[in-house]
């Protein structure tokens, strides 16, 4: 009932993103003609390739086409592939994925785990260490990182390979190298966090118990410290799903990013204008799953949210 | 001193806090200055000496068009810091207020902002940028607005999401239902709760949103050149990253330190302005580790004198204190809040531990109950033992076995004492499970015996339910049910209804009282209310100054009061003895004393009418004697004293 | 074989070629042998689509001259040779072109590759509506008929001299249309063709591979048991797949990293030559309407200094418009223009220009487009500041820059912008770019000479005349400067040691006819 009026609710929103959608690649400069016909192009010939685009119809008409093409996807086709939109993002979208997944994965199990040393060992070595790290992981930009991930691992170790995305080892690089950012901002919300329930009475009735230090720091301290990270989890996954394209860059991947950021650079509206929409349901997704998360961590929230 | 100032001084106090002040100085020295201090001109160009390593010449070497790099590192500070600063005051301005009205204002506003956030969302940063970009043309104030509005919906979230728990706060409520302005509640209550946290996001989104700005000029689309900036710098010098690495050095130096400054000043920042985190910090102290000499608990190593204090224990006692002595860590060392005080805690008995705020009186209890909080207060001299074992000789797991089995604690406020994410049937099974094995349905069995005991009606239906949807009096009935869990011999009350309303309170300790009674428990009741120890209590302890200053029974010590604190307290309560209502502690005549600032001799002394300015009391502390049935501190335990008119 | 093609285009009626003999002599010996061993490429362009009628990437065209046979194609010397074709010739009046071809070839389906396939592939070429974006490029060739199983027939829409290197574009492969109409966009992934090799698997964005046709049947048949195509945009990473072995071939190597490819025991890099002609456009209006300073813009500039300090060797100062391979039999070169700071100095001087009414300049560059594209911006402008100008560097993204081209000359808010042309055949550069009022021709080059020399050179079939037309043609261009012309740019590829045989032409195509791997290195 309640994931069904989350949905109801995102209607107008993704319509309205849908509206912006389309509005939004009028501004990008850039003529699709031209980007198929290459610079030596005549006038001619790029009115003719805009007709055959359906350039040349009414605002109003190609809107209604764009809109009938989420639910046709003969009629929402790739400019420069001609290829339905759909099969270009579905077989981009797992790679994304992957990666995006798997970097958060990785950067929360990392930050969480040293975000609960660093806020125990306040001031220790540990804390030291790791405040190094997580600032030179959030001071790094990621093409650099990556870059010099390849050279270390790849060229001089010849551990991993260097680029590609055909099998599971391609995507340790990038996913370790997408980590380190989440990681950073992780290990410091949950050390801020935690310092502050830290100081909660429950925590004394737990150890009143007699339950091991462990046992407080991790069932009850813990989790009322990742309500908070929670939702800065959503909003950067959201974040890690639309800033793909530099690793995707880098590593090869051919993952929604490049995608998008490919069809931004040749103009190719209906590729901009679907995956700007399925971001945006992908971002309605997440946002539901956020708040279940931390309905499901904070039981105070249910009653506000469910009313 | 100026407040601002004084908080410079205490950022530059710790070396974090220096190191991360002294590199946002120089950053914005830099920013502020540089272009007048570059040594040549950032922008010639030369040919015959590009890709020139560092030289005298050339402090940081060229680049691929000759280019002096110190000189472009200079000028290019301008941009970047600018980008950072800019990039993240725009959020700022833009989130932090809409954040705000969203958390005050709620329903439509709220939901359509929300919509608009998710919106802004929905558009990957790099096209949102690129659209930036495209309808107002590359350039530097474009890219601080695109990386700025980028980071919009994180300070939107994050400052809704603190100000609307904060908002919930009942003491917020109550400001919010007196008809306070929204502003003065945002600025009184909100805004303070969440400098924290904003202080901390805003100093990570400094570094991130370089790094988004260096990821635009990665795509082509950042600070167009040959206007120099770091991020920039280091983009263009990545193909030379295998060739001439130094090139990529120096920018991506600069990069990192100012964000590091920036990080380090953010987080000795919050330091400061979120007490809760800055108290810890210090409490970690070397002394304390010191002290705590890395094990689990605090507990110092058993004297020659707590040993012998250990072989003379008397045989029913659940608890004996001998000579104790509890101490806070502080920056000046340890600061003793409980001194040479002795107790003992006998079954079937209520010991009522009396005395003002910051007498040391909960610091007793904590310290029998073995949670004085760690790294900040320790057992620092005298014995204390619980049941058969000197908790000071004991292991990490010998203790909890020992809150386990033998301690039961109930606390102030039920509200903070129950864990707002766990149901109470999961909190209460833990209590009953811990440290033994049981199958579900006796767990189950014994959770509902326990609710039942407590008086809470329809125990079963209560054990899926989250302590935010019981009553204040149903909580404390449920930490009473936590503390009975696995029948300790201890029962240790901290003020158990001092956040509850009357009626309520005389139920609680009824309750508390026929536990104790039933089961034969040794209770120790810490209270500030007179009229609870008249009624609830077998013995009472009158604490002054971290000093017992009067002990025995309850009947002896109100009937014949021989302390002159005691008698004040007593004087001034009239209606005492017909046990009538509550009564708070009446106020005395002058201040208590300041922890570590005791004054010589009798504690009491300089509100004391009785000493009359006689030298003893004034250099020699009065020691623990049998008067009656009692025990009095006090050098002149039979004198009567014209008291003041209570 | 250009004395057999200047003899075949001298006469109007067609003399037959041998084309098989031709084929025979020019294939060694080793291809006949079974295909062997796989060669990985890695390339630093995302292959879109392969439907010659779309395709307009270099990359593209390699494999569309493996996947698809043509009825002539350029070779490795960059010449248009017969292909399946085995005699053509133009009617009397010109306007009607015929093919005839050698038969027995079959698609992959299974489908003859006969005449009516041919005619159809054509036509399909020249109709806008199917969604080619050559129908205008191809439009002189009117409509295709089939004539027999052998022979195609071409009415022309009007008379053009340049047919044949129009048919030996890879844009001319021919295609299967009925296949083409049953897979629709998925044609342009798989393409069902007569070439040596077909497509075997296309991850979009990641890779693609080829292998042998087993039903081919021609001259050039496949040397290698698999070509892996991998996309990967960012040169580091690129580099690094050759310097760790998982590829044997990588293109575009930037200039700084030559020396540690070279420094490799496993491999080396080649530089050959690329079409791609790098100009400064200028609009010619206000004080660019004066030759004076178009010429003195055109000798300030040190282009041997920038070509190596900039480039890192990876140019050859211009000589001419028209890049090398641009069909060779017409192209004619020139001196490079000298450098010479103090008389574009004087010049500006004579022209009004001094240190108290400096000319301005706004000089647009992509960024990312051309190799150095924005720090070459920079240079140029530092080098116009020295001898007065007061020139203003503005590194645009590429939609921005390519939309300031898009704009009325009247309009336009710069004043040179950096544009490489790389396109095959003189006729087709040259026409699009200084004929007036074409759309390609940013600067408003407007010269009635040229104008009526690019309809007479379109009118001739006879190779004689259109050298001397095109000659002066580049002359005008070269004297007037519309452009500063700046370089050609050389290509930079990396090899493995254990590659032999390949060869890559100035227009990016690479050529695998004779290629082999090695298993052991």
């Amino acid at each position: 009932m309640f994931i069904l009026r989350r949905f109801a609710v995102a209607i107008p929103t993704l319509f309205v993103v849908s509206l912006l959608a389309f509005w939004f690649v009028d501004l990008i400069p850039g003529d699709p003609a031209l980007h198929l016909a290459g610079n030596m192009a005549t006038e001619d010939e790029l009115a003719d390739i805009r007709h055959h685009l359906g350039l040349d119809r009414p605002p109003l008409e190609r809107y209604m086409l764009f809109l009938r093409g989420v639910v046709d996807p003969e009629i929402a086709t790739s400019f420069r592939t001609s290829r339905p939109v759909v099969l270009e993002i579905t077989e981009r979208m797992p790679k994304t994925l992957i990666i995006a997944i798997g970097g958060l994965v990785i950067g929360l199990a990392f930050g969480v785990v040293t975000g609960v040393i660093c806020a125990l060992r306040q001031g220790g070595w540990f804390d030291a260490v790791v405040t190094v790290l997580t600032l030179a992981g959030i001071s790094m930009p990621i093409y650099w990182l990556g870059l010099l991930c390849i050279w270390l691992f790849a060229v001089n170790l010849g551990w991993l390979p260097a680029a590609g995305a055909a099998t599971p080892a391609h995507y340790v690089l990038p996913v370790l190298v997408v980590a380190t950012r989440p990681a950073a901002l992780f290990s410091r919300l949950v050390t801020a966090n935690l310092l502050e329930v830290m100081g909660k009475d429950y925590l004394d009735t737990a150890r009143s118990k007699g339950l091991s230090e462990h046992v407080v720091i991790l069932r009850h301290a813990l989790r009322n410290s990742l309500i908070a990270a929670v939702s800065v989890a959503g909003v950067q996954f959201g974040g890690m799903l639309g800033g793909s394209v530099v690793t995707e860059t880098v590593f090869g991947v051919p993952g929604l990013g490049r995608l998008l950021v490919s069809a931004v650079s040749s103009s190719d509206y209906p590729v901009i204008q679907y995956s700007v929409l399925m971001f945006a349901v992908f971002f309605v997704l997440i946002n539901l799953a956020t708040d279940l998360l931390g309905q499901w961590l904070d039981p105070r929230t249910r009653d506000y949210t469910a009313a | 001193m100026h407040p601002r100032l004084a908080t410079l001084r205490r950022i530059a106090r710790a070396p974090k806090g220096l190191i991360g002040l002294l590199l946002v100085g120089f950053m914005m020295i830099l920013a502020l200055f540089g272009a007048w201090l570059a040594p040549q001109d950032p922008y010639a160009q030369n040919f015959m000496a590009t890709l020139q390593p560092p030289s005298a010449e050339h402090w940081f070497g060229t680049d691929q068009l000759g280019r002096d790099v110190f000189s472009r590192i200079l000028l290019g500070a301008r941009t970047s810091i600018g980008i950072g600063v800019g990039g993240v005051a725009v959020a700022f301005v833009i989130g932090v207020p809409l954040g705000l009205a969203a958390a005050y204002l709620r329903g439509t506003f709220d939901s359509l902002l929300m919509r608009g956030v998710d919106i802004l969302l929905s558009f990957p940063d790099i096209v949102f940028a690129l659209a930036i970009v495209a309808i107002m043309g590359p350039s530097t104030l474009n890219v601080i607005l695109a990386v700025g509005i980028v980071s919009v919906p994180v300070f939107i979230r994050t400052t809704r999401a603190v100000a609307m728990s904060t908002l919930a706060e009942p003491f917020v409520e109550g400001s919010v239902s007196l008809g306070c302005s929204p502003l003065r509640v945002m600025g009184r209550h909100v805004l303070p709760n969440m400098g924290g946290i904003l202080v901390t996001l805003c100093s990570l989104l400094f570094a991130s949103t370089l790094l988004n700005a260096s990821g635009l000029s990665f795509l082509g689309l950042g600070t167009q050149p040959p206007e120099p900036e770091w991020g920039t710098m280091l983009g263009e010098s990545r193909s030379y990253i295998r060739t001439h690495p130094y090139m990529a050095t120096f920018p991506g130096l600069f990069l990192a330190l100012s964000a590091l400054g920036f990080n380090l000043l953010g987080e000795e920042l919050r330091n400061i302005y979120d007490p809760t985190s800055a108290r810890r910090r210090r409490g970690q102290g070397l002394l304390a580790r010191l002290l705590n000499g890395g094990r689990a608990l605090p507990v110092p190593r058993e004297t020659a004198a707590q040993a012998r204090a250990r072989a003379e224990t008397v045989g029913d006692a659940a608890a004996i204190g001998r000579d104790l002595e509890i101490s806070y860590l502080t920056d000046k060392g340890p600061l003793p809040a409980v001194r040479g005080v002795d107790f003992a805690l006998r079954r079937g008995r209520t010991l009522a531990v009396v005395g003002e705020s910051g007498s040391g009186k909960s610091t007793l209890l904590r310290a029998v109950a073995t949670l004085l909080p760690r790294g900040q207060a320790l057992v620092s001299g005298g014995s204390l033992r619980i049941g058969t074992e000197e908790v000071s000789a004991l292991s990490g797991a010998q203790v909890q076995a020992l809150r386990r089995q033998h301690i039961g604690v109930v606390f102030q406020d039920a509200a903070s004492a129950l864990n707002p994410v766990m149901t109470v049937g999961a909190q209460l099974a833990e209590a009953i499970t811990s440290g033994r094995r049981m199958s579900p349905a006796e767990v189950r069995d014994r959770s509902i015996a326990l609710l039942k005991a407590v008086q809470i009606a329809d125990p079963e239906s209560r054990l899926d339910a989250w302590p935010h949807q019981f009553s204040g009096g149903m909580k404390q009935r449920i930490v009473i049910a936590i503390a009975l869990a696995q029948e300790p011999e201890l029962l240790l009350a901290d003020e158990p209804t001092s956040a509850l309303d009357v009626t309520i309170q005389q139920q609680i300790l009824t309750l508390l009282r026929q536990m104790q009674k039933e089961r034969d428990m040794a209770m120790m009741l810490v209270t500030h209310d007179l009229g609870l120890v008249a009624r609830y209590a077998d013995d009472v302890a009158v604490i002054y100054a971290g000093r017992i200053v009067e002990t025995g029974p309850v009947e002896e010590v109100f009937r014949r009061p021989r302390h002159p604190y005691t008698r004040a307290l007593a004087a001034s309560t009239p209606k005492l003895r017909h046990g009538g209502g509550t009564r708070m502690l009446p106020a005395i005549d002058g201040e208590p004393p300041m922890l570590g600032q005791l004054p010589p001799g009798c504690a009491f002394a300089p509100r004391c009418a009785r000493s009359g300015g006689r030298a003893v009391c004034t250099t020699r502390a009065p020691e623990l004697t049998r008067c009656g049935k009692a025990d009095v501190a006090c050098h002149f335990p039979d004198e009567t004293e014209s008291l003041h008119a209570a | 074989m250009n004395q057999i093609l200047s003899a075949v285009r001298s006469s109007f009626r067609a003399r037959t070629v041998a084309a098989s003999l031709l084929l025979a002599t020019a294939l060694p010996l080793a291809a006949i042998a079974a295909p062997e061993g796989e060669l990985r490429i890695a390339v630093g362009a995302d292959a879109t689509t392969f439907h010659p009628h779309v395709n307009s990437l270099p990359v593209g065209n390699t494999v569309d001259g493996l996947v698809f046979q043509q009825l002539f194609r350029i070779d490795a010397d960059n010449k248009v040779v017969p292909a399946l074709a085995t005699d053509y010739g133009w009617s009397e009046d010109g306007m009607t072109f015929t093919v005839s071809f050698e038969t027995g070839h079959s698609f992959t389906n299974g489908r003859p590759v006969n005449a009516e396939a041919v005619a159809a592939s054509f036509n399909q070429l020249l109709d806008p509506d199917s969604g080619s974006i050559y129908a205008g490029l191809y439009a002189s060739l009117g409509k295709a008929e089939a004539q027999g199983e052998d022979t195609v027939v071409f009415h022309m829409a009007e008379p053009n001299g340049h047919v044949l290197m129009l048919l030996a574009n890879s844009a001319a492969g021919i295609i299967d249309t009925e296949a083409n109409a049953e897979m629709g966009a998925e044609y342009g992934r798989k393409p069902v063709g007569s070439g040596p090799y077909m497509v075997e698997e296309f991850i979009g964005g990641e890779r693609f591979t080829l292998v042998p046709n087993p039903d081919y049947k021609g001259a050039r048949p496949a040397t290698l048991e698999r070509v892996t195509f991998m996309a990967v945009p960012e040169d580091g990473s690129r580099m690094a797949l050759l310097e760790t072995g998982e590829v044997d071939i990588v293109d575009r190597v930037p200039a700084e990293s030559i020396p540690t490819i070279d420094a490799l025991d496993s491999a080396s890099v080649i530089l050959p030559d690329s079409m791609f002609s790098i100009s400064m456009e200028m609009v010619l209006r206000g004080p660019l309407e004066d030759k004076r300073v178009r010429e003195a813009l055109n000798i300030s500039i040190d282009r041997d200094g920038m070509v190596q300090g900039i480039l890192g060797g990876l140019g050859t100062p211009s000589q001419g418009q028209v890049g090398p391979g641009t069909e060779d039999a017409l192209r004619v070169t020139f001196e490079p223009k000298p450098y010479d700071p103090e008389r574009a100095k004087a010049l500006l001087a004579e022209a009004g220009f001094g240190p108290d009414s400096p000319l301005e300049l706004r000089v647009n560059c992509p960024n990312g487009r051309y190799i150095k594209d924005s720090q070459v911006c920079q240079a140029l402008t530092g080098q116009w500041q020295a001898i007065g100008v007061k020139a203003t560097p503005n590194v645009l993204d590429l939609p921005s820059w390519s939309a300031a081209h898009q704009v009325p000359i009247e309009e336009r808010s710069y004043d040179m912008s950096m544009i490489g042309r790389a396109t095959a055949g003189i006729d087709f550069t040259v026409y699009r770019l200084f004929r007036s009022g074409v759309s390609a021709n940013t600067t408003g080059f407007n010269n009635a000479r040229v104008d009526s020399l690019l309809a007479e050179g379109r009118a001739t079939t006879d190779l004689e005349e259109q050298k001397k037309i095109y000659a002066e043609i580049q002359q005008i261009v070269w004297d007037e400067m519309p452009f500063v012309f700046l370089w050609y740019q050389k290509q930079a590829i990396g090899i493995a040691d254990t590659v032999t045989g390949f060869t890559i032409r100035p227009d990016e195509t690479m050529l695998f006819d004779t290629v082999q791997v090695s298993v052991d290195g």
